[in-house]
């Protein structure tokens, strides 16, 4: 293996690249963090999306999905479903709809078509009025924007005209249709007067409500005064009028006593409807409030959301914290309490799961109730039976669940994603292979869904499988970090979250995480399926496979990093070749540096002793020859090895030119200092060591008192990392300077017993190459 | 050296002129917010120097009268020319060079009953809007615009009212106006009229009612187009030509016109069984095609446009149009989904064809 020590540092390049693949983009927070399995668009909810559990003030993630992926909105469908009523359900619902929501009045199609086979001209001249008037909807219409309400001016007549058809028209649908849109056009033209009156006229007295009797409600409700009775109103309208939810929600006033709203309460559905209000935006646990709601409406459909929201929540609350290492993104703690370290994750998980086998319990009691979208309140459940780590009642679950026919595509996929981490969280630890089933959903789902993925990785290693989770963090590595559905992790051990921030790509995942022996055990089984027939771990290796002299050349440094320097060696000498003219490569910065060379000031820039070129192997191989010379008590210039590895150790810090054998990103933060050679690494103990070694076994003062420079020079970098005064290069600030100097113990010996070369070892910078020639000048070899 | 004068003289004056020809897109889209990348490669391959973009229609409310609907949501912004410019310099040139030019389709509808007062205010409303946009979504390019062009339907009841509009959009506008004309009204000028515009663009496409063509191809029936073109006089205005790169499908259900499938919409080959080598397709599985269902049986007629008929249409238009005059060539339209069935250099050599 022949590479220049320039390729130590190309090599640190490409693979800081591969190590930071999120290096450039932003910091992920709150939503892209936020852990979650059940979706929305699996359960079908339609007109909820905005209330879903977010860190947001209104979930938006959703929205275009939700229309584009159905094809009306459940007020669209009510309303529609009511036409069709009126035509004695004769057109399609689909026909009506798209007549009354998507073409023009004047077109064909199943409903028009109807209503001029039937000659009825009220409802086509309805139809053709209420198109017209679409563009008065909004408080400022201003089609040629020109600026202002440009609709202002026909917004009267247009109520006007809508009154007047109003009590025209004979049928008693027109009538109150008519009058709505009288009433809407009154909102925007901000005339509660006239509204008020049509609002008593045609909605006031009526026993059975439709979704006309709602909308009506809504824009009365909204122009009342304050007040628990207009509370109680808008809770009305958010319990039956899925399109109005939003305007409903904004302008219910939460602060208001829930029993002052409960007094006006007249039927069960509106005491349902205000513990709803309750439940809808609670960032916390709501199971009270369910079972309030359930009290009143078991198995109401309403429910079913409510508790997807919970299962939202206890996602975040239970998988953000164990499976992305991360706080909940809306969190039950205080700012004090963040942050900590796993295993309270793992506490506070527990205390969760404890809340999931009440809701889970709550869930299976309504099951009885459920009428309608039964697969949903299923879902849910296995939900919580993973959470609450019920996996065979979970496989159970799903195989009852997944035999109806009837199921939509989007929950389909949902029960798989289920049945992946049900089958891979059920498997004993002693188990070696993953279970069949699993490895083909794991092979469908990579690359789409990486939650998933990420999730399955941190099953596994919590059953200590860190070669199979290593498989399914690499291919998590082929995730785009800029794309939607990309995840990323945050490191469980104190090295890896201090070694990086969070994680996209898993070379520095296990870099920071992973033993010696599980990247041993990695290249073990990695060699083993090598030549294996097995389709899946052909697969399943086919990313590691590539990364083999990556993944050996971590081994070294890690070794390197314990200070077992002989099997180091031995894995950077299995290391390809090829890797130092790999596509990775990156040509654009090197420094042929002299590991064995340092003075009493380079760090990092070129000496006069960068003539020679080194490669991980054969710097590995001098040490370790320089440290036999150094340690033989017969070599009579074991002074001058144990200063030439003290200056070895010393470049392979923080400091030194070749501090890339043991990191793989050099950055001005303690990143890396719970790695097992982190404090040296800051501190230069090793190095200092050397010299103070070197110095004992000094065979001319001169060179002793060189020594003692340099074990002072060690020591100047553990008082400025210790003393925490450091900026981006290692400095102490100015008013530190003096005091670090003075704090020396290794510079006060200097002076102490060598005071006539203290002035010229630390006055003078040119110093040091007289007094080490006058070392190396007396060599015996 | 006098020699040498000569002979160059001699050349100038012997090779016939050639026409200067510049190649163009319509960008007809409405929902896109930005120019896809394949689009860009278009504009940018074929170095076109003109955009003409689809501001927004007018159409007729009962209550409103004129509105603009179907809204513009393309912009170029500042920031993507740099992105471009770092990427590919000419490309990112060529970009920022483009002359946008507002097109507003106005349904002939609305001329109905329109008085002279709103037609002057629908005047001042479209130059106004089409100008706002010019300068919101295009900042860059805007300053380049000197022409604005109307499309419409015309027909000898509303040609009036649409004349007078043309000839207030002109005043109020104080750039160049163009119209569309279709090859009817190219033809039976007399009938028509003349716009009173500064030019018109000739849309060789469309002759044939599509739910009447049978199996003849309702976008471009070479053939059909040949017969428009036999004027003995020339057209008194300026001519460009546009050319349709589009391709649809219709749908019937029991017999009955059911909708039209756009590009990208057209369900997959197995889904389907042509028929007879024709244009028709029988649906032979039940599939959702853009917002629509077909069922099994469902029959489903997909017209496309072919580079060689492009090439018959171009040199029959070619040869109709007087040699004397620069004309603008635009493919309608601008629609990744479309125009990766047409290479740059394929358009480029259609744009050659009117040297």
């Amino acid at each position: 293996m022949i590479i220049s020590l320039r390729h130590w540092i190309i090599f640190a390049a490409f693979f800081i690249s591969g190590f930071n693949a999120r290096a450039c983009t932003d910091f992920p927070t709150a939503e892209s963090m936020r852990f979650r399995l059940l979706s929305p668009l699996a359960c079908g909810f339609r007109n909820w999306e905005q209330f879903c559990y977010s860190s947001e003030l209104y979930a938006t993630e959703f929205l275009a999905y939700g229309n584009s992926n159905l094809p009306m909105n459940a007020a669209e469908e009510m309303n529609s479903r009511l036409w069709r009523t009126y035509c004695k359900n004769i057109p399609t619902v689909e026909a009506v709809f798209e007549a009354v929501y998507r073409i023009p009045a004047d077109s064909g199609n199943g409903f028009m078509d109807y209503l001029r086979r039937t000659n009825d001209t009220a409802a086509l001249g309805y139809l053709r009025f209420a198109k017209a008037g679409e563009l008065l909807n909004a408080a400022y219409a201003d089609p040629w924007e020109h600026g202002g309400d440009a609709a202002a001016q026909y917004r009267q007549q247009y109520i006007a005209d809508a009154i007047t058809r109003a009590r025209r028209v004979r049928a008693p649908e027109l009538q109150k249709r008519y009058a709505f849109l009288a009433i809407r056009a009154c909102y925007y033209a901000q005339d509660r007067e006239t509204m008020g009156m049509l609002f008593r006229e045609y909605f006031g007295e009526r026993s059975q409500h439709d979704i006309i009797d709602y909308w009506a409600l809504s824009f009365h409700a909204l122009t009342m005064p304050s007040g628990p009775e207009r509370n109680l109103l808008l809770a009305r309208v958010f319990f039956h009028a899925p399109d109005k939810r939003f305007a409903a929600e904004t302008a219910y006033q939460h602060a208001l006593p829930l029993a002052d709203v409960l007094k006006y309460a007249e039927t069960a559905d509106d005491v349902a409807a205000v513990w709803t209000m309750k439940a809808v935006r609670n960032p916390g646990r709501s199971l009270d409030e369910l079972e309030k709601i359930a009290a009143e409406k078991p198995g109401h459909e309403h429910l079913a959301f409510l508790l997807f929201r919970e299962v939202n929540k206890l996602e975040d609350w239970i998988y953000t914290t164990t499976y992305t290492a991360r706080d909940p993104i809306l969190s039950q703690y205080t700012s004090a309490e963040m942050n900590p370290a796993y295993a309270t994750y793992l506490k506070w998980a527990d205390k969760d799961r404890q809340y999931a086998a009440r809701l889970l319990a709550f869930t299976e009691q309504q099951l009885q109730y459920v009428q309608h979208s039964r697969e949903v309140w299923e879902a849910i459940r296995i939900s919580l039976q993973l959470m609450t780590e019920k996996h065979p009642e979970a496989l159970a679950t799903l195989r009852r669940v997944e035999q109806n026919k009837q199921l939509r595509p989007e929950m389909r996929e949902q029960l798989v994603v289920f049945r992946a981490i049900a089958l891979v969280a059920a498997q004993a630890p002693e188990e070696d292979a993953l279970p069949a089933e699993a490895r083909i959903i794991i092979r469908e789902q990579a690359g789409k869904n990486n939650r998933l993925l990420l999730a399955l990785a941190r099953e596994l290693e919590r059953k200590n499988k860190t070669t199979d989770a290593a498989v399914l963090f690499a291919k998590l590595s082929l995730q785009d970090p800029w794309a939607e559905n990309a995840v990323c992790w945050f490191g469980r051990t104190s090295s890896g979250k201090g070694l990086h921030d969070y994680f996209y790509n898993y070379l520095p995942y296990i870099d920071a995480e992973y033993t010696v022996a599980q990247i041993e055990d990695l290249i073990r089984q990695m060699e083993r399926y090598k030549s294996s027939t097995d389709n899946f771990q052909n697969w399943a290796f086919n990313e590691l496979n590539q990364d083999i002299a990556r993944l050996r050349d971590l081994l070294g440094t890690k070794l390197l990093r314990e200070g077992r320097l002989p099997d180091a060696l031995a894995a950077f000498e299995k290391v390809d070749d090829s890797l130092w003219t790999s596509k990775h490569a990156i040509f654009y910065q090197y420094l042929d540096a002299n590991p064995f060379y340092t003075d009493m000031y380079a760090e990092h820039r070129k000496t006069s002793a960068d003539t020679i070129r080194f490669t991980k192997v054969t710097l590995l191989k001098k040490l370790l020859e320089y440290i036999t010379k150094a340690e033989n008590p017969a070599n009579p210039d074991r002074d001058y090895y144990n200063f030439l590895v003290a200056n070895c150790y010393f470049n392979m810090t923080r400091y030194g030119n070749s501090w890339v054998m043991r990191r793989y990103f050099s950055y001005s933060t303690r990143a890396g200092l719970e790695l097992p050679d982190g404090p040296d690494f800051f501190t230069c103990k090793t190095a200092k060591l050397y010299y103070l070694r070197a110095g004992r076994y000094a065979r001319s003062r001169p060179f002793a008192a060189l020594c003692l420079r340099m074990a002072g020079r060690c020591e100047k970098y553990r008082l400025i990392f210790e003393s925490g005064e450091y900026g981006s290069y290692f400095l102490p600030s100015d008013t530190n300077s003096k005091k670090i100097f003075n704090a020396n113990v290794y510079y006060r010996e200097l002076k102490k017993q060598f005071p006539g070369d203290y002035d010229e070892l630390i006055s003078n910078c040119y110093s040091f190459e007289t007094y080490f020639k006058e070392r190396r000048g007396a060599l015996t070899q | 050296m006098p020699f040498v004068l000569l002979l160059s003289v001699f050349i100038c004056t012997c090779v016939p002129k050639k026409r200067a020809v510049d190649c163009a897109f319509y960008y007809w889209k409405n929902e896109a917010y930005a120019l896809d990348t394949a689009e860009v490669r278009h504009v940018s391959e074929m170095k076109s120097r003109k955009l003409y973009v689809r501001m927004f229609d007018v159409s007729e409310n009962a209550v409103w009268g004129a509105i603009p609907v179907a809204k513009s949501g393309l912009y170029i912004e500042p920031y993507e020319i740099e992105r471009m410019c770092e990427k590919n310099p000419t490309t990112g040139n060529i970009v920022a060079a483009l002359e946008i030019v507002p097109v507003v389709f106005i349904k002939n509808e609305v001329f109905r009953d329109l008085n002279s007062v709103q037609l002057d205010s629908l005047a001042g409303n479209i130059v106004y809007l089409s100008g706002k946009y010019l300068a919101e979504h295009f900042p860059a390019n805007h300053p380049q615009t000197k022409e604005i062009q109307i499309d419409c339907d015309w027909t000898a009841k509303t040609r009036d009212s649409y004349f007078n509009l043309l000839r207030a959009v002109k005043t109020k506008s104080r750039l160049r106006v163009t119209c569309t004309l279709r090859l009817y009204a190219y033809k039976y000028s007399r009938t028509m009229g003349v716009p009173p515009a500064d030019g018109a663009t000739l849309m060789c496409y469309n002759l044939i009612n599509p739910l009447k063509a049978g199996d003849k191809n309702s976008i471009l029936e070479v053939g059909e187009l040949k017969q428009y073109l036999t004027r003995t006089e020339p057209y008194p205005l300026h001519l460009d030509v546009a050319l349709p790169l589009f391709s649809w499908g219709m749908v019937y259900k029991q017999g009955a016109f059911a909708g039209i499938l756009r590009p990208g919409e057209l369900p997959g080959t197995t889904d389907l069984k042509q028929e007879n080598n024709s244009s028709w397709y029988t649906v032979v599985r039940e599939v959702q095609a853009g917002s629509l269902y077909l069922r099994e049986g469902d029959r489903l007629k997909i017209e496309r446009v072919s580079v060689p008929a492009l090439r018959e249409a171009a040199l029959a238009v070619a040869n109709a149009l007087p040699r004397r005059d620069a004309v603008t060539v635009t493919f309608f339209h601008l629609d990744q989904k479309i125009i990766h069935d047409y290479q740059p250099q394929a358009l480029d050599n259609l744009c050659r064809l009117f040297y």
